[in-house]
């Protein structure tokens, strides 16, 4: 196999995040042993010692491996991405969180899938099969559901889990797709993947779990709410 | 916790199901039943299967609206 | 094509029939006026239904929550012997 050069680039957005980052990194380097790979942290100025942190561990692990491209100020998840695009050098880009709800054991199998079937996106998804949701409660797992109903019958998207935000993009494709995209928050990570999928871009899909540690964390209140019937509208006239 | 909200799962689907069963029942086969026949008086005479939708439909759409309403203005009260 | 468009024009198709069978009355007409609600109605059971269905089968992991304990731990040990601070929260 071309396994050589092919090369990951791991973008993690953080804000105050200064323990798990650590952990996440950790825990990459100990899933992805085999690979070559980059992890570019975007840090958005988090007051904590979030970017110290990650000078330790430049330390550690070597600064060739672990970038550290922060930013002045709390700018939103979508730039964060472009940003860290910016300085990406691998030719297949990873994105998700970092507070340790996307667990980094699932990397080699998106990376499996993407090698097996030549995808230009796998994206994680927890609602099929060996995936799952640790630390919902019912209203959260009501208002999930009634939301990925709608968007399924509005959009016919073809992808079972759109506001997932564990993916893995060729970058030529990221690139294409992020220039295109206005929404903010977690409607973003729904209009990647609705205009990747209207671009006819090749995506598979992974089970994966997702644990919510802080209970509650992601709550979803009535404004969430509106965002994402705003977000589905919008969609619905753009693409 | 688990289990509960498994059967509230169960339950969102049975209603949905019965929902469906009783008003094709009550719409498409009923008028073929003669009206002297017993199940009919397990129905409402046919004009309530518009009325009773529309509503429903009717208060559903208020109740989404004054909802979407109240969380905009929270929202731009909290801008401001 | 706007993802809109292609729901309109199946809207629209739907309405063409609909008119269509109200025109030739081969069924009667009380019967036609009842199928646009009839239509509504099915699909909202069906959203119903699948929002049930999701949920009666909602996918949890609780042993995953408890793996991830350990992993942190384990991170946390290897860490501070190689000097990063992960002492407090």
């Amino acid at each position: 196999m071309e396994k050589n050069n092919r090369s990951y680039s791991i973008i993690i957005p953080t804000y105050n995040e200064r323990l798990n980052i650590a952990l996440i990194v950790y825990l990459i380097f100990k899933h992805l042993q085999d690979v070559e790979f980059e992890i570019i942290v975007v840090d958005d100025g988090s007051p904590d010692g979030t970017q110290e942190v990650v000078k330790q561990l430049q330390k550690v692990y070597g600064e060739d491996r672990i970038l550290l491209r922060p930013r002045a100020k709390k700018l939103g998840l979508g730039t964060a991405y472009i940003h860290g695009l910016k300085h990406a050098s691998g030719n297949f880009v990873v994105i998700m969180d970092a507070d340790l709800s996307h667990h980094p054991k699932y990397l080699p199998s998106f990376i499996k899938k993407q090698l097996e079937t030549g995808a230009s996106i796998v994206t994680g998804t927890r609602y099929v099969k060996g995936g799952g949701v640790h630390g919902w409660n019912l209203m959260r797992k009501l208002t999930s559901r009634g939301a990925n109903v709608l968007a399924q019958t509005l959009l016919w998207p073809g992808v079972s889990d759109l506001t997932g935000s564990f993916r893995l993009y060729k970058k030529s494709v990221l690139e294409d797709i992020i220039s295109s995209v206005v929404s903010k928050g977690y409607v973003f990570q729904m209009e990647m993947i609705v205009r990747a999928s209207r671009k006819g871009y090749h995506i598979e899909e992974v089970p994966i779990t997702f644990v919510d540690r802080v209970f509650g964390s992601s709550k979803l209140g009535g404004s969430e709410i509106v965002e994402y019937l705003k977000g589905l509208a919008y969609l619905l006239v753009t693409t | 916790m688990e289990l509960a909200d498994r059967a509230v799962g169960f339950l969102l689907s049975l209603i949905s199901i019965s929902t469906f069963t009783y008003y094709t029942f009550w719409v498409i086969i009923l008028p073929f039943v003669d009206s002297d026949h017993f199940v009919h008086q397990y129905f409402l005479p046919q004009e309530y299967a518009i009325l009773v939708p529309v509503f429903a439909g009717v208060a559903l759409l208020c109740f989404l609206c004054v909802f979407v309403g109240f969380v905009m203005l929270k929202s731009k009260k909290k801008k401001a | 094509m706007k993802h809109i468009v292609k729901i309109m024009v199946l809207l629209v198709a739907i309405s063409a029939c609909w008119i269509g069978l109200l025109q030739t009355s081969i069924i009667p007409r009380s019967h036609t006026w009842l199928l646009p609600i009839y239509l509504i109605i099915s699909l909202g059971c069906y959203g119903l239904l699948m929002v049930g269905v999701g949920l009666m089968n909602f996918p949890t992991c609780p042993q995953e929550a408890l793996l991830l304990h350990q992993d942190i731990d384990e991170a946390k040990e290897f860490l501070k012997r190689r000097g990063v601070d992960v002492g407090s929260d």
